[in-house]
């Protein structure tokens, strides 16, 4: 049986089983069908039989499937497989469950909020192919696809080129025209800010329901991108701010210098505009009892609130080191952008959190790849349940903070939910995220993220400049507790009760904690001033005898046999055997080692340049 | 880690030079400024032969020369209110660059774990620049801690004392933020206001930074973080009472939008503020030079930015240390004693004012009474001169200010209300 297209439902095309058309365009269909190999829907895009036979076309697909499979990011459709089989041209990629953004849009102007959301998303995919070199040159909504979750894929990169190739080869326009920018018109040479126009059309669509340039044919429209002014937006919607205009007028300018330098920055300023978020502050802050303080005495703080900041995450080089157990040697070491911090292993690969640059990597061992992925804020922890990664984030917002889940395996978001977060830790199959003062308990099913249990981390009594805690520093789960670091001012451990949060014992702490993990049967809490590992017996709550390690103890893990201490002064770890409590060895891993992860390949440190 | 000095890392192991390496955020809060933090380091570095490496404060600058000895400044990368970062960042440019000093701390707290550090590095001359907490020089001094700023008490110096006698309160209402600010400027008020004979209210500020309900009293004085404050705003906490020049009172800081004050009606601008003595008279003679040295080094930062309190006080933490080096000829001594000696008997004139420390190795300062409409100028209604922690003799040294009411006693007069 065919359903208006050229491969029948239930029949198998190169593996894949059509179930059936899920839409069909000018130059093919695209069905879903179901991977029977790996036993996953897909989205099965195939040239249709005319273009199938112009190697123009099958050039073309061809590409799409190179460009999209190299641009490994969470706004763009991940491309599992591209060939020829039973005389059909097809791209295997991923089933997205939902619907275009066009057809969104025919339904009037979104909400304001959602405008900006699908803006940020489809910006950042864009940003991250022109980091590539890569120009979209088709950016409109029916390329946007939305699943059910609202999550945004930006699709058919079939006309993508490289910013050196030229456009025009055959003489036809690329790109369509409602979207398209005067420098695809004129034929010139295009670069980025082509799509940013594009992206620009339809933010304006997306908060007035309708395009920038409505005219009654191609010619006028084409036109009109060249020729005339931008219109305002506000008039069109008005409970928009008219700083509005300013904004999408810079964007829709002719002349490409004259548009801002990144999509990035449209979405910056767009948020600016319409008052959704803190005007250039991308540093959050977990913010306890009445944080605000430190503005009083130390600056005035309308400098940073008015100031942007100067991000160059790529300022100075991290990496993540794998220490291979059984050799207690540097087994590999990947370069990774900026300054790695937290790291866990997940099922999708290892995970990292770059605070300072506000991004998060996924590594995969297995092919050397590492993604970037979009965070929504500076991650500060991580921590694994299943298949998910949950982050502990500072931000969007100045003043804020939020916790995350994300799909290991494809650093999809799945959820966000907005608390303070400084910390988030999991085991037992519960995972806890903390801020300042409380803790709370996360679900770990499918739902929608939630709070499970709360409990509150009191302050000292009484509460004085000297035991004014901070913020949480870490949390770790085990031994049926959730086990809680206070920070440098309030040096305590609370063990709470892993499945309610009533505390069972305040432990104080003679030392400024770092970080705590619990395995082999102890909490191990590393103290940043006097450079050792200090057990903790969760028999009885006692510390025992602190165990010396290497200069500025920081993360520790336990795994592999052993425990494992970065030492961020010496640029080392030393591994403890546990039943000893001494350190067996001390590996040179460089640089400034921070957090550890240990999982079944061997014990993976993330480092950075100062 | 940016190297300041003109050398490259490990290629000068002279022992005549001198390290000085200052903490300054650049990952938390604060970093949006921290190039303008590290202006104000640079300038005692650039008046006495440094020259710039780059068009940025952050790009550093060679090192300076003091009696043929070299001075070199490191800045280390904290994340202010991190402590783990803060002790971090300071053990590297101990233990790894090996500065002779440590300058900095950007939270108030900062300086708890600068303290901390100090103790396990008696060898290490180490200066708290920002204000911060009293604790860190009253209570457990380490030997090898100094602080050329105020603490935040110190800062509220005379407020009480104008309260009482020149407003005639006797009831007072004091807002203030629940947090080491909001304690410390509360309890200098009240030492010296119920030490006087006044009796006072506590409320704390809310977390949505409302006006509370105000109870009935004779004015309020506030102690808060300067967000979005509006005249309007501090007329609400003034809960209705006028004239407003004599009904409410403001704590350092609370009002910091000098551009807004000229939009203000004749009756805001005559409240009454406590600033450092340095952040009202811009005439004085280091605060000229500083200002002079600003504008010619670091034509970007505003001449308003420069004067920003955590800047002046990067710059007079590294100046009063260049000034103790010309004492001691150039050189720290053995373990850095010459140059704490040194340090510890200086009396310096810096931008924020004559400056001495006390047998604590902290601050003896002068603030200064001014209205809205005189801060930063010279006008001044009174001088509040050798003000130490004791806030002239009305806080126990030992006292900490804490959560919850701060003591209101009779009995303890400030020696400056005599």
């Amino acid at each position: 049986m065919t359903i208006g297209g050229q491969v029948k439902v239930g029949s198998l095309l190169a593996g894949y089983r059509v179930v059936g058309l899920a839409g069909s365009g000018g130059t093919g269909e695209v069905y879903r069908a179901h991977d029977e190999r790996l036993n996953r829907d897909v989205a099965l895009k195939v040239l249709s039989a005319t273009y199938a036979v112009d190697a123009s076309f099958r050039d073309r697909l061809v590409r799409e499937s190179q460009l999209a499979a190299s641009l490994d990011h969470p706004n763009v459709v991940p491309v599992y497989d591209a060939g020829e089989a039973d005389g059909h041209v097809f791209i295997a990629m991923r089933f997205v469950d939902g619907t275009d953004l066009g057809a969104e849009l025919r339904k009037g102007p979104l909400i304001v909020e959602r405008a900006v959301d699908v803006v940020a998303q489809i910006a950042a995919a864009l940003d991250a192919a022109h980091e590539q070199g890569l120009v979209h040159r088709d950016v409109k909504p029916s390329n946007v696809l939305v699943d059910h979750r609202g999550h945004c894929y930006l699709t058919d990169f079939g006309l993508s080129r490289s910013a050196t190739e030229p456009d025009r080869v055959d003489g036809s326009l690329a790109g369509t025209v409602d979207y398209v920018s005067p420098e695809q018109v004129r034929g010139d040479a295009l670069d980025g800010r082509a799509d940013l126009y594009s992206l620009a059309c339809m933010t304006f669509e997306m908060l007035t329901g309708d395009v920038p340039f409505r005219r009654g044919t191609e010619v006028a429209t084409l036109f009109a991108h060249l020729e005339e002014g931008p219109p305002a937006a506000q008039p069109l919607r008005p409970e928009l701010p008219a700083a509005i205009d300013k904004v999408l007028g810079q964007g829709l300018a002719k002349d490409p210098e004259d548009r801002q330098a990144s999509c990035g920055q449209l979405v910056d300023e767009l948020r600016d505009a319409l008052g959704l978020a803190a005007p250039a502050v991308t540093r959050r802050w977990r913010m306890g009892l009445g944080l605000l303080v430190a503005a009083l005495l130390v600056v005035a703080v309308v400098l940073f609130l008015v100031r942007p900041w100067r991000v160059d995450s790529t300022a100075a080089s991290g990496s993540l080191v794998l220490i291979d157990p059984g050799t207690g040697t540097v087994a590999a070491r990947e370069s990774v952008p900026g300054y790695p911090s937290s790291v866990t292993s997940a099922p999708g690969g290892v995970w990292m959190g770059d605070f300072r640059a506000g991004v998060l990597w996924r590594y995969e061992p297995e092919t050397g790849a590492l993604q970037r992925i979009s965070s929504p804020g500076e991650p500060r922890d991580l921590a694994v349940a299943g298949d998910d990664v949950y982050v502990a984030s500072d931000g969007p917002e100045a003043f804020s903070g939020n916790v995350s889940r994300h799909d290991s395996r494809t650093g999809m978001r799945e959820e966000a939910l907005t608390l303070l977060a400084c910390a988030v830790g999991s085991g037992d199959g519960v995972v806890w995220v903390a801020g300042c003062p409380s803790v709370q308990r996360l679900n770990t099913d499918s739902g929608p993220l939630h709070l499970v249990a709360g409990a509150p981390v009191p302050f000292a009594s009484p509460l004085k400049d000297s035991n004014y805690r901070i913020q949480i520093r870490e949390l770790a789960v085990g031994r049926g507790s959730v086990w809680v670091l206070g920070d440098a001012a309030d040096r305590r451990l609370w063990r709470l009760d892993e499945l309610t949060g009533e505390t069972q014992a305040t432990i104080d702490l003679p030392f400024p904690p770092r970080s705590v993990v619990v395995g082999d049967g102890v909490v191990w809490i590393t103290d940043s001033l006097n450079d050792a590992v200090v057990p903790v017996d969760p028999v009885d709550n006692q510390l025992l005898a602190p165990v010396p390690v290497g200069r500025g103890a920081a993360g520790v893990a336990v795994g592999a046999g052993a425990v494992w201490v970065a030492n961020a002064i010496d640029g080392t770890v030393s591994r403890i055997d546990p039943d000893t409590r001494q350190v067996v060895s001390t590996i040179d891993v460089g640089g400034i080692p921070h957090e550890l992860a240990v999982d079944q390949r061997g014990v993976w440190v993330t480092t950075h340049a100062r | 880690m940016l190297l300041f000095g003109a050398l490259l890392a490990g290629c000068s192991s002279d022992p005549a030079t001198v390290r000085i390496g200052v903490l300054a955020d650049c990952v938390g809060f604060f970093r949006n400024l921290q190039d303008v933090a590290l202006s104000g380091a640079s300038i005692p570095l650039l008046e006495r032969g440094a020259t710039l490496l780059g068009p940025n404060p952050s790009d550093g600058v060679s090192a300076a020369t003091i009696a043929g000895h070299p001075v070199e400044l490191l800045n280390g990368c904290i994340e202010g209110g991190e402590y783990s970062s803060v002790i971090e960042q300071a053990r590297l440019l101990v233990e790894v660059d090996h500065v002779d000093v440590v300058v900095g701390g950007t939270y108030p707290g900062d300086g708890l774990a600068l303290r901390a550090v100090a103790s396990k590095h008696p060898e290490v001359t180490f200066v708290v620049s920002n204000p911060g907490d009293r604790e860190v020089t009253a209570i457990d001094a380490a030997p090898n801690i100094f602080r050329f700023a105020a603490d935040i008490s110190q800062q509220v110096a005379g407020l009480g004392t104008y309260a009482f006698q020149d407003l005639g309160w006797r009831k007072a209402v004091v807002i203030a933020d629940n947090n080491e600010a909001g304690w410390g400027g509360a309890a200098a008020f009240l030492a010296e206001f119920c030490g006087l004979g006044g009796t006072a209210t506590q409320v704390p500020m809310s977390p949505d930074r409302q006006p509370p309900s105000v109870p009935d009293a004779d004015g309020v004085v506030v102690f808060f973080a300067p967000f979005g404050q509006t005249p309007e705003t501090l007329t609400a906490f003034a809960g209705g009472r006028l004239p407003l020049e004599s009904s409410l009172l403001l704590g350092p800081g609370v009002w910091n939008d000098l551009n807004g004050l000229s939009a203000m009606p004749q009756t805001m601008k005559e409240i009454v503020t406590v600033v450092p003595t340095g952040g009202t008279d811009l005439t004085n003679a280091a605060s000229q030079r500083y200002r002079a040295a600003a504008a010619e080094y670091f034509p970007g930062v505003t001449t308003t930015d420069a004067m920003q309190p955590f800047v002046v006080q990067n710059h007079d933490a590294v100046e009063a240390v260049m000034t103790a080096l010309e004492r001691t000829g150039g050189s720290v001594g053995t373990g850095g004693a010459d140059l704490r000696q040194a340090l510890g008997s200086l009396h310096v004139e810096l931008v924020s004012g004559s400056v001495r420390l006390d047998a604590n190795r902290a601050a003896v300062v002068s603030t200064s009474l001014v209205r809205l409409a005189d801060i930063g100028s010279a006008t001044v209604i009174r001088t509040i001169p050798d003000v130490d922690q004791t806030l002239g003799g009305t806080l126990p040294a030992s006292y900490e200010p804490s959560f919850g009411e701060q003591p209101c006693v009779a009995g303890a007069v400030a020696t400056w209300a005599r």
